[in-house]
């Protein structure tokens, strides 16, 4: 049982994989402060990749919360941002870190943290059953939303959003899973208007997201 | 820790600086100075003995600070509503006092049959008013200043931060089990278990932490005078890690009596996630616990001479790390994250399939973590020629069946290697409520409910 540590979340690898691929290679090297996409301008400001003149719409999947509601990317709230994660459970590291920076952030941000839901879609649906995503959550903020839906699908719902993660799957004995490095903002339509690169300190988001917030909503 | 034994400063490793000339303080009390010039790096700070510093925050930083530093000050927080107490997630003092104190049946020997709910509960809560007077007036005014007469005279107050809990039994003798939180269940029993009744469990915890052993002596002999016939104590460890004076490097993970570097993958200092996994959160059970945090204390005895006695490359397979640094085998660096898919040329594991590492990691756990913050004990030998020595194992936690018990159900039933050289003999979880409202008392929101 382990996670897989190559691949997907190099930068660069992934970039031919998706279809986005203008996108993946500013995120995922984050050097350039801006790049011409194919169909615009992205614009980079520290830790945060803007992509709203060509943002990336929901794919068309119905998953369901933990709690046992049926959820879809289209269906998220038309008057708040989400926040959307594509991690697991019993990831050693990345995951449970991004979920607490997220918190901060949205600490930090006070009242403005109404502006927002926070959505983590499980990479490992089968360890991570309801009761497991539903605990697991529950210790960074009882409001955030676990999400779970077939694997196959989870992948290609993250690819659509330009973040490779790949199907867990078992080798010599080894369970090994993955999850998306980036955390991606969707507007009200559940399109992805930017995306935060992986590890941005709590501070950094709540710098961008109020703003964020009063340029959408 | 040979350099300094004179007191001349010189030829220290890596070039420390010298003892500036603001740091007449450090020369005169000799302390430092004799423990040490590597300790001394940046201790120009031009602080008088004695001089006690503002409380600051109970911060994992404060590793960062210069020993001179954690010698003046105190790691306790200001008092206020749903913040740690100290001694959790700050950087552990070299030593630390751990007692676990039963309330005593009949204080006075009357013959009323005391121990009635209402009067355990009014026992319970003199003891940890006392506590958190005293353990106030010890970091404001330092542990000598405290107690006239006291051995800690002429001492600094050594970062002395003082740290007290509930267990099980005390909720259930004061009659307050509708107030027990769920995370505060009793742990279940594990196959390796090889536990004694004397060291297990307890009414109350009191953890007295120090830079300096005679300052935790005598903080402990006057918090214990406090309580005075009220309690009396099942069960104490004198705990220890290296000192920062003696360490190359103050900041590195220290290792335990086995050589190992313990602690490596706790949740990264000042980081949101350690907060998250050691501090109870608002909506997740009673209130009176909301900011506090649960503590599951193990007296793990270590085979030390039957460890010894392995050659090196067997004790770096039980553990899954190598031994001069700490890195996963087949990784460079302690801090390398751990990968467990890793193979040799030969296709088997780097990390073998019962390495404690490897079964003790998130990914085998659904993700349980927990903080270490354990400390090494050495009670020499017993009667039957039985070396006491190990580890005293604390682990913070929000929930306790999401951390400790999680991961040792799984050391316990996968066959963890280690589990040949330890022996957990003694075992207690209590809940360590947030630090006091100015002019409240450590619990005071459960025991007045």
């Amino acid at each position: 049982m382990s996670e897989r540590q190559g691949g997907v979340r190099r930068c660069g690898l992934g970039a031919a994989a998706v279809a986005a691929a203008a996108v993946i290679a500013v995120a995922g090297c984050g050097t350039g402060q801006q790049a011409q996409g194919k169909q615009g301008t992205q614009q980079r400001e520290g830790p945060f990749l803007e992509v709203s003149e060509t943002a990336m719409p929901a794919p068309q999947y119905e998953f369901s919360t933990a709690r046992g509601e049926p959820w879809a990317f289209g269906d998220v709230a038309g008057d708040r941002l989400t926040l959307l994660y594509f991690g697991y459970t019993s990831c050693p590291d990345v995951c449970p870190t991004t979920m607490a920076d997220i918190d901060a952030a949205l600490q930090r941000m006070g009242g403005a943290a109404e502006d927002f839901d926070v959505v983590m879609v499980s990479t490992d649906p089968e360890r991570d059953t309801d009761v497991q995503l539903r605990a697991w959550l529950n210790a960074f903020n009882p409001e955030f939303t676990g999400v779970r839906g077939p694997i196959d699908e989870v992948v290609e719902a993250a690819r659509a959003y330009g973040i490779p993660v790949e199907k867990p799957e078992t080798t010599d004995g080894d369970y090994q899973v993955s999850h998306g490095g980036r955390v991606a903002v969707l507007d009200g339509e559940g399109a992805a208007v930017g995306f935060f690169d992986e590890g941005t300190a709590p501070g950094k988001m709540s710098d961008v997201l109020p703003g964020l917030a009063e340029e959408r909503l | 820790m040979s350099e300094g034994e004179s007191g001349h400063n010189t030829g220290t490793p890596q070039g420390a600086p010298k003892e500036g000339p603001h740091s007449g303080g450090v020369s005169r009390r000799g302390l430092l100075a004799r423990v040490g010039a590597a300790a001394l790096i940046g201790a120009g700070t031009g602080l008088g003995a004695g001089e006690v510093l503002a409380p600051r925050a109970d911060t994992a930083a404060d590793t960062a600070a210069a020993p001179r530093l954690r010698m003046s000050g105190a790691h306790a927080p200001a008092s206020g509503p749903g913040r740690l107490q100290p001694g959790i997630t700050g950087t552990p003092p070299a030593f630390a006092h751990v007692l676990a104190l039963d309330l005593a049946d009949s204080p006075g020997g009357g013959g009323e049959g005391g121990g009635s709910a209402a009067e355990s509960r009014e026992r319970a809560a003199e003891v940890l008013r006392a506590w958190t007077a005293a353990a106030d007036r010890l970091r404001e005014e330092g542990p000598a200043a405290v107690l006239p007469g006291a051995p800690s005279a002429g001492l600094l107050p050594a970062s002395l931060g003082v740290t007290a809990g509930l267990g099980g039994s005390l909720l259930a003798a004061a009659g307050l089990q509708d107030a027990r939180p769920e995370a505060m269940a009793d742990l279940p029993s594990f196959s390796t278990d090889a536990l004694q009744q004397e060291w297990c469990g307890g009414d109350l915890l009191l953890q007295v932490g120090a830079e300096d052993p005679v300052v935790a002596a005598a903080a402990v002999q006057h918090l214990l005078g406090r309580a005075g016939a009220r309690v009396r104590v099942r069960w104490a460890v004198r705990g220890f890690r290296r000192t920062a004076a003696a360490a190359e490097d103050p900041g590195a993970t220290p290792r335990n009596l086995m050589g190992q570097i313990d602690g490596t993958n706790n949740p990264a200092r000042e980081s949101s996630l350690l907060q998250r996994t050691v501090q109870v959160g608002r909506a997740a059970g009673p209130a009176w616990m909301a900011g506090g945090s649960y503590v599951v204390v193990r007296r793990i005895r270590m085979l030390l001479d039957d460890w010894f006695g392995e050659d090196s490359g067997h004790r770096e397979r039980v553990i899954g790390r190598d031994l001069p640094t700490g890195a996963p085998l087949g990784q460079q660096g302690a801090g390398a994250e751990v990968d467990l898919t890793a193979r040799d040329a030969e296709g088997r594991p780097r990390i073998p399939e019962h390495a404690h590492i490897r079964l003790a990691s998130p990914q085998n756990n659904l993700g349980a973590r927990m903080l270490r913050r354990g400390y090494s004990f050495d009670e020499g030998w017993r009667g039957d020629g039985t070396r006491d020595a190990g580890l005293l194992f604390m682990a913070w936690q929000a929930d306790p069946a999401r951390g400790f018990v999680a991961v040792q159900q799984n050391l316990a039933e996968a066959g963890d290697a280690l589990n040949e050289y330890t022996r957990h003999e003694g075992s207690a979880l209590f809940a360590v409520p947030p630090a006091a409202r100015n002019g409240g008392y450590i619990g005071q929101d459960l025991l007045e409910s």
